[in-house]
């Protein structure tokens, strides 16, 4: 049995009992399907965990996590997932344009991307966008709460 | 309008300026995003996808029709110049496509690479033509207990193909189906699992939901890990051209390689990254130069890129006919279909036959444009597969965000995007199959409603669900359907281990 299955196992459990949950509180002919497919969850779920069970008597149980997490790099998988947050936040208040210039240079300058590809890549998604998105597809990108 | 003038009609329309522009761009797209090590076809039909809102169903379709069909064959680029598949279907071309290269053969073993997979391509036309309308026909019949249980095969179907265990790939695919109920009871009409967001009202949107699970779940995988340069590809010693004694020697490979892929493609289950490795196999037995193998044989690069391209087509078939994608990126292809309005089922091939057969005829040039492209833009692609990661990551998130904007220009389809990109970063670390979320996703709606239906007909008599030969028969696939993955798994392995051995 391996570390990662309890977690699979514990999150798929909890997923049934918060949807069971609000389940219980809609009507009663509305409940029948979603009730169904909780079951189904919960049964294969507890089928895995007699599996898991079955393979922790014979082979033992072991921490595949650092396995999993072989080559993570914590500091620059953070660094990436706060840029992508801000950059949502900095659309909001700046408007698309000036958020997606701001965070392309930002990262890639984070993650040592020489000057030139920098202004390249910058140039040329901002071309593709405003063609694509804006004029084709005529998207009212936002333009951000300080220039409304 | 017969087959014949729909096939005509459909050459007429998929000829048009734009629509030649379209698949020549889509084509070059797919060949970029299928030679960049680390992005599927998947990722690059999701990502994608939100760019064919404002086209025509037709157009947009053939847009990712072109992508699928690029992406396949761009894995291969890298596999022979740098020894690196772009995509798990170009996994058998590597072994003797980068020996070709390590003997100065580089280009030679791109024409090939090209060639094979125009004929192969071009060949899984002809089943997507000559099949996909009888098994619509069959579709005809199907009623809404037949639904329910055609909704379930598709499921059982895919959670068990990509996923290592059956177990896990079944949850991910009820996850998928669960998820799917948030939004409006579409019989009581009840909110559902809302949690008081008025943008929820209609479910969660597909295509948030692709390009979060396919697209931006690439982005954590690729920000956890080291960036590292690319290795440079080996310089073009030879030339890009195949003589005939070539052509010849490579001609039983792609044909046989063609039924393989063919036939691995219609079944739903079994995909591009099999259909490499049995195509590879086929071709050395039948070989009359066996010594070759392992040394960069023109026929196992030739024997295994006939058969990625010739699955592209016969995937289709179920996908279109009864809404049964074999594979993640058919998956993707129907959940475009969907958000296009139409259905897949026999009503392609009635209602909107004009537009299906501008599809397939489509389908045909890309193969056309693909050889063009493949072989004219073979130096620039290997540049294209030395792109950075940095590069890449901040690239793709800028263009899931705005695709997800623009569904119905609000934040909060951004926001489910995110969600998802997280499920499935998840579902990547823990072998779960974000494929079969995105399925349950999708054949949620069609499986509840066949069921709710069905049991309101029958005034909740569930024996209803139990009542044609087509329902057993149904049920009999859906079992052979959780049972596949098993025989599929052993095969692959042994096909694997017996290429790696010769």
């Amino acid at each position: 049995m391996k570390k990662s299955d309890i977690g699979v196992i514990a999150i798929m459990y909890v997923i049934c009992v918060f949807f069971f949950a609000m389940t219980v509180k809609l009507p009663e002919d509305a409940q029948t399907y979603p009730l169904c497919l909780i079951s189904g969850l919960c049964v294969l779920n507890t089928l895995y965990l007699a599996q898991c069970l079955w393979k922790c008597r014979r082979a033992g149980f072991f921490d595949d996590l650092p396995q999993i997490f072989n080559g993570f790099l914590s500091g620059q998988f953070f660094m990436v997932a706060f840029c992508c947050l801000g950059y949502l936040v900095l659309m909001y208040v700046a408007g698309f344009y000036i958020a997606s210039l701001v965070y392309l240079t930002g990262v890639m300058a984070l993650l040592s991307v020489p000057k030139s590809h920098i202004l390249l890549t910058v140039s040329l998604l901002a071309v593709l966008i405003y063609f694509v998105f804006t004029l084709f597809l005529k998207v009212p990108l936002p333009t951000g709460i300080l220039f409304k | 309008m017969d087959t014949l003038s729909l096939m005509g009609m459909g050459f007429v329309h998929a000829l048009s300026p734009v629509n030649i522009f379209a698949m020549f761009a889509s084509t070059a797209i797919g060949v970029s995003i299928g030679c960049l090590p680390g992005l599927s076809a998947a990722m690059g039909v999701a990502l994608l996808l939100p760019v064919t809102f404002g086209m025509d169903p037709a157009t947009g379709l053939i847009v990712l029709g072109g992508i699928y069909c690029g992406a396949i064959f761009g894995g291969s680029i890298s596999a022979i110049l740098i020894h690196t598949p772009g995509t798990p279907a170009s996994a058998a071309t590597a072994i003797e496509g980068y020996q070709m290269t390590l003997r100065g053969q580089a280009a030679k073993a791109l024409t090939i690479a090209c060639f094979a997979s125009f004929c192969g391509g071009l060949l899984s036309c002809i089943s997507l033509y000559f099949f996909s309308p009888l098994l619509a026909q069959l579709a005809m019949k199907f009623k809404s207990p037949e639904y329910f249980w055609l909704s379930l095969f598709g499921l059982t179907i895919i959670a068990g193909v990509s996923s290592k265990s059956l177990l896990k790939g079944l949850m991910s695919g009820i996850l998928g189906l669960l998820l799917s109920t948030i939004g409006m009871d579409p019989m009581e009409g009840v909110p559902r699992f809302m949690f008081g967001q008025a943008a929820l009202y209609n479910g969660i949107d597909t295509t948030c939901a692709l390009i979060g699970l396919f697209s931006m779940s690439q982005i954590l995988v690729l920000a956890e890990k080291k960036i590292v340069q690319r290795p440079r590809a080996a310089k073009f010693k030879d030339k890009f051209d195949l003589s005939l004694s070539d052509l010849r020697r490579i001609s039983p490979s792609i044909v046989r390689s063609w039924i393989i892929g063919n036939i691995i493609g219609i079944l739903p289950g079994a995909g591009a990254s099999i259909a490499c490795f049995m195509g590879y196999n086929e071709a050395r037995r039948f070989s009359k130069h066996k010594e070759e193998f392992g040394k960069g044989s023109i026929e196992g690069v030739a024997g295994s890129e006939a058969a990625n391209n010739a699955v592209t087509g016969g995937s289709l078939i179920p996908t279109l006919t009864l809404g049964i994608p074999g594979e993640s990126v058919t998956a993707v292809l129907m959940g475009g279909l969907i958000i296009h309005g139409l259905q897949p089922g026999p009503e392609l091939f009635t209602k909107y036959a004009d537009m299906t057969y501008t599809f397939f005829a489509g389908f045909v040039i890309v193969q056309f444009l693909m050889l063009i492209i493949g072989i004219l833009g073979c130096r620039a692609f290997a540049s294209i597969a030395r792109l950075s990661d940095a590069i890449l990551i901040p690239s793709i998130f800028l263009l899931c965000v705005v695709g997800s904007y623009a569904i119905h220009n609000n934040f909060t389809e951004v926001v489910i995007m995110m969600i998802f990109g997280v499920i499935g970063f998840l579902a990547h670390k823990f072998d779960l199959n974000p494929a079969a979320i995105v399925l349950g996703l999708i054949l949620g709606p069609i499986g509840e409603k066949g069921l709710r239906r069905a049991l309101m007909l029958s005034d909740g008599d569930p024996s209803i669900l139990f009542s044609t030969p087509i329902c057993w028969v149904l049920i009999i696939l859906c079992v052979l359907g959780v049972l596949s993955p098993i025989m599929m798994n052993r095969m692959e392995k042994k096909l694997v281990a017996q290429a790696e051995k010769n």
